[in-house]
């Protein structure tokens, strides 16, 4: 095996893992539904926990299924942090009309809060 | 000869933002490690710089500069973890023997690498190039792995074993992981513990875990359990070393909890065998 095809076994398994790829020959299909099973929950719960609490207490929204169609729709692209990933989502809730006003104000508020990973 | 770093001793528990006040307060607390992607140099938080000013060593833990991974190292993040070991005067630097980006694509956690020879050459590489931009020693860590690549060449222990010895990095073993290897991948911890250069292990990584379906989830979330305490006195007996921390990173438990856990290390560690 040379070094650009283990890049692209791990490319393989990787969008497996997160975007729904097919699993790579050899790797236990039951193992990999796992794994992928275990990441989105890992996401789900770092998601969750840099959410500001005025989108935790927003009315009506259906915080948990909006993650899990967020997460399933889209796999963190390279050199996204997660904070990123949790301002694209807000900006998602906010486009849907799903934030009440005046959140925006409360964002920088929160931004410095924690974790560029 | 090499020489060993002066790493931590004792026992020590990952230190995290919702719990930096029971990290604080709590009694026998000898080391701390936090995660380095968390941390911003400039700007350390207020908790890690009353437990520097106390004399607690802080150590960072990396989980983003995919070792492992085929594709270029990062060198940004090798930077980021430079300057917080910097920061934090830590006595060394860790990161998993794992990748965690590949295609274009972040996975968010650990993922295996295949153990092969072609897979040892790219990690021994990324591992040099990290050495040459770290101030510190660099540690390397077992992960709790869900799955398995095919057409394995080497075994885990075989496989760090050589990882160790080309780089001349450091262990930071995991026990919990190592237990999750045995229950996901049928292998045998204590043929692990036996291919191990155990002189080269400079602390350990516990945690609790929950084991569903006949799968172990290092979940960090859960109690301890004893079948990673029986790895850690194993290890122990054949090579005590230098310190033991516990991670928690969820479901936080009541402070008297956490501390009941730490002293279930200490118990162990400390324990002198014949």
């Amino acid at each position: 095996m040379s070094r650009e095809d283990l890049a692209r076994r791990q490319a393989e398994l990787l969008a497996a893992l997160v975007a729904g790829g097919p699993a790579p020959s050899g790797v236990d299909p039951a193992r990999v539904a796992l794994e992928a099973d275990a990441l989105r929950a890992k996401r789900r719960r770092v998601l969750a926990r840099l959410l500001p609490a005025e989108v935790h207490d927003a009315p009506g929204q259906d915080l948990g299924r909006r993650l899990d169609a967020w997460i399933a729709a889209h796999p963190r692209r390279e050199g996204t942090s997660m904070r990123a990933d949790t301002d694209a989502f807000v900006a998602a809730l906010r486009a849907d009309g799903a934030l009440p006003r005046g959140l925006r104000a409360m964002r920088h508020r929160w931004r410095s809060h924690s974790a560029h990973r | 000869m090499t020489v060993v770093p002066r790493g931590p001793e004792g026992v020590g528990i990952g230190w995290r933002r919702e719990i930096d006040l029971t990290v604080e307060r709590m009694a026998g607390v000898d080391f701390v490690e936090a995660v380095a992607e968390d941390l911003h140099a400039g700007e350390l938080p207020t908790s890690l710089a009353t437990l520097r000013a106390r004399g607690v060593p802080v150590l960072p833990h990396a989980v983003s500069l995919s070792l492992g991974g085929a594709e270029p190292l990062r060198h940004d993040r090798v930077e980021h973890l430079a300057a917080v070991a910097d920061a934090l005067g830590a006595p060394l630097a860790s990161d998993h023997v794992a990748f965690v980006r590949a295609g274009g694509l972040e996975s968010g956690h650990l993922l295996p690498v295949p153990r092969t020879r072609e897979a040892l050459g790219v990690l021994v590489d990324n591992v040099r190039a990290t050495q040459a931009g770290l101030g510190v020693p660099l540690a390397l860590e077992n992960i709790a792995p869900l799955l398995a690549w095919p057409d394995a060449e080497m075994s885990e222990g075989a496989f760090l074993a050589e990882l160790c010895e080309r780089t001349g990095a450091w262990l930071l073993l995991d026990v919990a992981n190592l237990h999750a290897s045995a229950v996901n991948l049928g292998q045998d911890p204590e043929q692990v513990l036996d291919e191990l250069p155990l002189e080269r292990v400079v602390y350990v990584h516990a945690a609790g875990g929950v084991e569903r379906d006949g799968v172990y989830h290092d979940t960090h979330a859960h109690p301890l359990t004893a079948p990673v305490l029986e790895l850690l006195e194993e290890l122990c007996a054949r090579r005590r070393p230098p310190a033991v921390l516990l991670e928690r990173d969820d479901r936080y438990p009541p402070d008297d909890e956490l501390a009941a856990e730490l002293a279930a290390l200490r118990a162990v560690h400390a324990r002198v065998r014949a």
